[in-house]
C-alpha cells in the first residue's frame, strides 16, 4: 500500500483547506458569535473587508511559513491582519495571538500524523518560524499603534497652528 | 534532542482562544473611541441644557436630578412632531438587511454599531414607555427601563454613527438610522450630553459665523493669503469682493478651506474659477461657513445657524446662493432649508450668468453646489482646460455621505473630473454612489482623541481605494467635503499611504487655463506640474 507523505510540508500543503478554514475561524472566535458568523460566511471582499482581509491574510501566512518563508512577503502578510487588530477592541497579546492559534490547529489537526513522531524535527522547526513571526508582528503591532498616536498629535499640532493664527486675526 | 519536549507533551498544550463579551458588558469607555463632552461655556453660548465639566469616563455625568422625565418627554413631545420618528420606531421587522451595511459595524465587528440595534438602544426605551406590549410585558417585548446605563450606551453609540445613512438605502421600509440617531442626539442634548467637537463649532458659527471663529478681519486675510498664492502661481491677481451689496450672487465655501489644506487648494480653484468666468458675487463675513454642526446637535440649532445664510442674501441683495464643495451643508440644503427657513421668494431661481442654464431643480432652496456650477461651464465649453497638468494624478472620486445620498450628487463630480484629468478610476460599484461607505469622520466625529474609531469606521472606505491602488496605481482621492479634507488624509495614512487627497475643484484649479497667466510651472500646492516621468528628469 501506498504510504501516505510523512514530511510536514506535504501535510500541510494537502491539508491546507482544512487547517486554513479552522485557523480562521478560530481567529475570528476573538469577535462576538454574530459578528464572527458575519465576518466568516461573507464572500466579497468590499462588503465583509474585515473577513476577507484576515482571511487572505492567513492564506498568505500559511503558505509563507509552511513553505517558502519569504520575508517581505510575511511581513506584508502580517500588517494586513496587525493594522486591522491593532485597532479593534483588543489587548496587544490579544492582537497578536493569531499566530499562537496556528500552532495549536496544526498540533490538533495533524494529530494523528505527527502521534508517529516522524516529523517532529520539522515541526519544530516550523513552530521556531511561527514563533519569530510573532516578534515580528510585535513590531508591526506597536508600529501601527504608534502611526495612530502620532496622526493624533500632528492634529493637535495643525489645529494649534490654526488657533495662533486665528488669535493673531482676532487681536 | 534531549532537552526537545515529547510529542505528546506539545500535542497536549491547550491554547483557548481569547474571547471578548463586549456585547454583554456595559460600555467601556476606552480611549480612542470616544469623543470629549461639549465645554460648559460653548454650552451656555447657544443656551444648550446643563452646561458643566464633565466627562463620559467619570462615573457621574453630573446629570439633572430629572433627567429621566426631561428625556422621556422630549422623546414624547418629539414622537408627536416627527411623523418619521414614529413609523420608524414601529416598522422594523428586523429583518437585518441593514445589520453589515454600517461601515463602524464592519470596521470595528461590534454588534451595537448593527444599525439595527443602534436604533433599538432607542426603539427600546420607546417600547417600554409608550406602547401598551412594552409595558406589560417588559423585556419579553423587547422593552427596557431607561436607566444612566442606557443612557451611556446612547451617548457612546450615537456619537458612533456618522449619520451617513447608507444603512437606509439597503431597507426595504426605508428606516432611516441617521433620523434616530439625530432624534438620539438631541435627547441627549435636552439633559447637557454633547461632545466638543460638535458644540463648540456651533458656538463659534452661531457668535462668529463660522466653525473657527475667525472675525471678519481674520477672514478677509485669510483669503488674501489664497489669492497671494494664486497670484504666485498663476501671475493672475483675483479680487476678492466682501459683504458687497448688489452682487449677483452669494458664495459660501466651508470655511475648513479656508484654513486647512488640502481644502485651501480646493477653494483656490474655485476661487479662479469664478474669476475666470467673470462671476459677479461676493462672499460673507457673516454667513462665513457651509457646514451645520446643527445638523449633528438638534433641528433647532441646525435652523438657528442656517437662518443666516438666507438672511445675508437678504442683506446683501444678491440673486441666489452658490454653495462651496461641502459634504453635510447639502443635506441641509436640499432636506431642510425650505422647510425651516424658507420660501426664500426674495431670491431667484439660480441662473448661471455665463451659460444661461436655469437650475430649475434649485427653484425653492435658491442655492446650488458648485460642481453643479462648473459641470455646466464645462459642458457648455465656457472654460479651458488643460488635463496633462493632473497627468501625474491617478484620481479616484470618493462619494460623500450627504451630497450622494441626501441630493443625489453622483455624475456632476465625475463629469469634472473626467475633463480635468487623464487617469480617471472609479472604486467597485457596492462602495460609491448611493452606496459610498463613508470616511468615518462625519456628523462630529472627526476628532484626534476618536481616531481609532475613525479608523475601524473608514476602513470599508480605505479598502475600497486599496483595491483600486493595487490595481491601478490611483494616487489621489478626490471628493466634495470638507470633513473628508479632513479626515480622509490620516485614514489613508494608516490604510493606504500612498494615496493623498484632495478636492475636485484642486484638480480643476490645475487644468484651468486663464487668461494672462504665466506658464504654469507649478500646481496649486507648490509642486512641480506635470507627469509623473517629467518630474522623474
Ligand atoms: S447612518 Fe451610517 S453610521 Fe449611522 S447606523 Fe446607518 S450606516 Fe451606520
Ligand atoms: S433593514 Fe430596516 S426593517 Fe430590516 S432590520 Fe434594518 S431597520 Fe429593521
Amino acid at each position: 500500500m501506498e504510504q501516505a507523505a510523512l514530511d510536514l510540508k506535504s501535510l500541510l500543503t494537502d491539508n491546507k483547506d482544512t487547517l486554513l478554514t479552522k485557523w480562521f475561524h478560530l481567529v475570528l472566535e476573538t469577535y462576538p458569535k454574530e459578528t464572527a458568523r458575519h465576518f466568516g460566511n461573507q464572500k466579497s471582499q468590499f462588503a465583509n473587508p474585515i473577513g476577507h482581509n484576515i482571511f487572505e491574510g492567513l492564506d498568505e501566512i500559511y503558505d509563507e511559513l509552511s513553505q517558502y518563508a519569504n520575508e517581505d512577503r510575511i511581513f506584508k502578510a502580517l500588517d494586513r491582519i496587525l493594522r486591522i487588530t491593532a485597532v479593534q477592541d483588543l489587548s496587544p497579546s490579544k492582537a497578536v495571538s493569531f499566530l499562537f492559534l496556528l500552532k495549536r490547529v496544526v498540533r490538533e489537526g495533524l494529530a494523528e500524523e505527527l502521534r508517529e513522531g516522524k516529523c517532529l524535527q520539522e515541526l519544530l522547526d516550523f513552530e521556531d518560524k511561527v514563533d519569530q513571526s510573532i516578534l515580528l508582528a510585535f513590531n508591526i503591532y506597536l508600529e501601527c499603534r504608534e502611526t495612530i498616536y502620532k496622526m493624533r498629535l500632528h492634529e493637535v499640532k495643525t489645529r494649534c497652528d490654526i488657533l495662533e493664527r486665528i488669535n493673531q486675526y482676532n487681536n | 534532542m534531549a532537552k526537545l519536549p515529547k510529542t505528546e507533551e506539545l500535542l497536549r498544550i491547550n491554547f483557548q482562544p481569547p474571547k471578548t463579551g463586549w456585547q454583554e458588558t456595559p460600555v467601556d469607555f476606552k480611549p480612542g473611541t470616544w469623543l470629549y463632552a461639549g465645554k460648559a461655556e460653548s454650552l451656555e453660548t447657544v443656551g444648550l441644557a446643563n452646561p458643566r465639566q464633565w466627562s463620559p469616563e467619570d462615573e457621574d455625568w453630573k446629570l439633572p436630578e430629572n433627567w429621566k422625565e426631561i428625556i422621556l418627554e422630549g422623546l414624547r413631545e418629539r414622537l408627536g412632531k416627527f411623523r418619521s420618528l414614529q413609523l420608524f420606531m414601529d416598522t422594523c421587522v428586523r429583518c437585518g438587511a441593514c445589520a453589515d451595511k454600517c461601515h463602524f459595524y464592519l470596521g470595528s465587528g461590534d454588534p451595537k454599531n448593527m444599525p439595527v440595534l443602534r436604533a433599538e438602544l432607542l426603539r427600546s426605551v420607546y417600547r417600554k414607555d409608550f406602547t401598551t406590549a412594552g409595558k406589560i410585558f417588559g423585556k419579553f417585548a423587547g422593552a427596557r427601563e431607561l436607566t444612566p446605563a442606557v443612557l451611556k450606551e446612547w451617548f457612546y453609540y450615537f456619537f458612533q454613527c456618522t449619520e451617513c445613512r447608507r444603512c437606509s438605502v439597503f431597507c426595504p421600509y426605508g428606516i432611516d438610522t441617521a433620523e434616530i440617531t439625530m432624534i438620539g442626539r438631541e435627547l441627549l442634548n435636552l439633559v447637557g450630553l454633547n461632545i466638543d467637537w460638535v458644540v463648540t463649532p456651533v458656538a463659534n458659527c452661531y457668535k462668529k459665523g463660522n466653525h473657527l471663529g475667525i472675525q471678519p478681519h481674520g477672514l478677509v486675510d485669510s483669503f488674501e493669503m489664497l489669492t497671494d498664492d494664486i497670484a504666485d502661481i498663476t501671475g493672475v491677481q483675483l479680487d476678492l469682493s466682501f459683504n458687497r451689496k448688489g452682487a449677483e450672487v452669494l458664495f459660501v465655501p466651508p470655511s475648513g478651506d479656508v484654513f486647512a489644506d488640502p481644502g485651501t487648494h480646493s477653494l483656490m480653484g474655485q476661487l479662479m474659477l469664478m474669476h475666470e468666468v467673470g462671476l459677479d458675487y461676493t462672499l460673507s463675513t457673516y454667513a462665513s461657513e457651509g457646514g451645520n454642526f446643527g445638523l449633528f446637535t438638534s433641528h433647532e440649532m441646525m435652523k438657528r445657524l442656517n437662518s443666516k445664510i438666507y438672511a445675508e442674501a437678504k442683506r446683501l441683495g444678491v440673486k441666489w446662493i452658490l454653495g462651496g464643495e461641502c459634504g453635510h451643508m447639502w443635506r441641509v440644503i436640499n432636506q431642510y432649508m425650505d422647510t425651516m427657513n424658507g420660501p426664500a421668494d426674495f431670491l431667484e431661481v439660480p441662473v448661471s450668468a455665463i451659460t444661461g442654464t436655469r437650475f430649475e431643480h434649485a427653484k425653492s432652496t435658491k442655492m446650488i453646489h458648485i460642481t453643479e456650477f462648473t459641470a455646466d461651464l464645462i459642458q457648455n465649453n465656457k472654460i479651458k482646460l488643460d488635463p496633462s497638468r493632473n497627468n501625474k494624478h491617478v484620481v479616484t472620486y470618493h462619494d460623500s455621505c450627504n451630497p450622494a445620498r441626501a441630493m443625489g450628487l453622483l455624475e456632476e463630480p465625475r463629469y469634472i473630473l473626467k475633463n480635468v484629468c487623464n487617469n480617471f478610476y472609479e472604486m467597485p460599484e457596492e462602495t460609491i454612489r448611493e452606496k459610498t461607505f463613508c470616511c468615518g469622520g462625519g456628523a462630529g466625529l472627526g476628532a484626534d482623541e476618536n481616531m481609532e474609531m475613525r479608523m475601524r469606521g473608514g476602513l470599508p472606505r480605505a479598502n475600497a481605494v486599496k483595491y483600486v491602488h493595487e490595481k491601478h496605481g490611483v494616487n489621489m482621492l478626490s471628493c466634495v467635503c470638507a470633513i473628508d479634507r479632513a479626515v480622509l488624509p490620516p485614514l489613508m495614512h494608516y490604510w493606504v499611504p500612498d494615496v493623498n487627497v484632495c478636492g475636485v475643484h484642486e484638480l480643476v484649479g490645475n487644468a484651468l487655463v486663464m487668461k494672462g497667466e504665466k506658464e504654469r510651472e507649478e500646481s496649486l500646492r507648490f509642486e512641480p506640474i506635470g507627469t509623473e516621468e517629467d518630474n522623474d528628469v
